[in-house]
């Protein structure tokens, strides 16, 4: 069992701001430092993922590992969650629900699952939410300061392949790599296809990414590289997570284009999945060549 | 002198009480039309620019004077939507609980659903508003200017029984 003593201000209310009332009363003296997740289900308690563990939280705000004392959710607090996220304003937001998560400020994200609706074979609304999935976000300003004399060869950019398990911080070193980057004067295209590297509010970034950066948010990666590729000219395009063909197949056209590349890919422990992947599409050449 | 004093009076106050139970009349008509403006903006920046709720009813209540709109906008992150229009609603003097009905019913929707819905449920809330416009543009046509002269000609009656 484990008591935090720190009481202070709550930090980061674009995160809070979004949790139920209920549930944001008991948060108030939790330590944002080593939080990740927090999880909300129907019916059951409050979950919150610290890099340490998960654990539960009390009505007291005390944190413990027995799910029995948690503070529980309920349908209603779920809903109202959604009100909170999609700031009563769900129909702004259905894109982003048939992808299953919504970005809020800052670039912390919500992840919602439910009962599906499905239409024509797509996911087109999830209704009766079972559960939300609170990420927080973190900017680490100079996380990428030790691989930058790895990505810049004098004043060439190389093509460059983040690997890595989920939840290891390739969206913050992207993130940081576009500062770097634009702070040295080249020009930085993000493809920012789920809204995480920039988490662009109202069209402005909620992160600190230098003075030249451009982003294109919300768009198909493949179909984002190449409008971003012919509109902004370019040094580098920077986006998150490639796997499907069509993204070798804009990566190949982008480096025709003599215009760097900065991409990143999941993968699990020794043997990556990732690789295999990007092997069988033939893009890993593209990619690295 | 006390008695003409006291009888002209007599006969402001009757004919306020008159010209007032009037005004509320044409009030009610005007507020409703304004409600209806205003949701047929606020359909349109739903569909087209998928604003959020609270700027577009901010937005529309500025812009066209619509006091419960601002009201909503100002409390829609505090209360939540269902609860921030009754609170708006209950500040509406001039409204009936008739007129209220569609409102509080579009409240139960409003925001919390894909676009398409959000357009339906706008169509049948000013549906309703517009048959309640018509009747209190009928009720006024009807007893406004009845409530002015009664309210004139029972003040001059209390005043000629006083004198």
């Amino acid at each position: 069992m484990l008591t935090l003593a720190r009481e202070e201000n709550m930090e980061g209310m674009e995160f809070f701001g979004a949790i139920p009332e209920k549930q944001r009363a008991c948060l108030r003296s939790i330590d944002t430092d080593r939080l990740c997740e927090v999880r909300l289900r129907a019916g059951m308690p409050m979950a919150l993922v610290f890099l340490d563990g998960i654990f539960y939280i009390t009505k007291s705000g005390r944190l413990t590992d027995d799910y029995k004392q948690g503070v529980t959710v309920s349908s209603g607090d779920l809903k109202r969650g959604m009100e909170l996220i999609t700031r009563s304003s769900v129909y702004a937001f259905s894109e982003d629900i048939k992808n299953g998560f919504i970005t809020l400020e800052k670039g912390h994200r919500v992840g919602i699952s439910g009962d599906a609706v499905v239409e024509n074979g797509k996911v087109s609304h999830i209704r009766s939410v079972q559960s939300l999935n609170y990420r927080y976000a973190r900017e680490v300003i100079g996380a990428s300061d030790g691989v930058m004399d790895r990505i810049l060869d004098g004043n060439r950019i190389k093509n460059t392949l983040i690997v890595s398990p989920p939840m290891c911080g390739k969206t913050t070193m992207l993130r940081d790599i576009a500062r770097n980057l634009s702070l040295l004067g080249k020009k930085v295209s993000i493809v920012d296809e789920r809204g995480e590297i920039a988490a662009l509010m109202r069209g402005v970034p909620s992160f600190s990414l230098g003075a030249n950066c451009d982003v294109l948010a919300n768009v198909n990666k493949a179909e984002g590289m190449l409008l971003m590729l012919r509109a902004m000219s370019p040094d580098v395009i920077i986006t998150d997570e490639i796997g499907g063909k069509e993204d070798f197949d804009a990566i190949a056209e982008i480096k025709k284009r003599g215009v760097s590349i900065i991409t990143s890919l999941h993968s699990f422990g020794d043997s990556p999945d990732g690789f295999d992947t990007v092997i069988r599409l033939g893009g890993i050449g593209k990619c690295l060549e | 002198m006390l008695r003409i004093i006291g009888a002209a009076m007599i006969i402001f106050a009757g004919s306020m009480i008159g010209f007032l139970k009037s005004d509320a009349l044409k009030k009610r008509a005007e507020c409703l039309d304004r409600i209806i403006s205003g949701l047929n903006l606020l359909e349109t920046d739903i569909s087209y620019g998928k604003t959020d709720l609270s700027c577009a009813l901010f937005s529309i209540g500025e812009t066209h004077k619509i006091g419960m709109f601002k009201t909503i906008a100002k409390n829609l992150s505090k209360d939540g939507i269902k609860s921030a229009i009754c609170t708006a609603l209950g500040e509406e003097e001039y409204l009936l609980e008739r007129d209220k009905a569609p409102i509080k019913a579009l409240a139960d929707n409003l925001g919390m659903t894909d676009c398409v819905a959000q357009v339906q449920a706008i169509k049948r809330a000013t549906s309703s508003l517009l048959d309640g416009k018509k009747n209190a543009q009928e009720e006024y046509a009807r007893l406004g200017k009845l409530y002015r002269s009664c309210g004139v000609l029972g003040g001059i009656l209390g005043a000629i029984v006083l004198i």
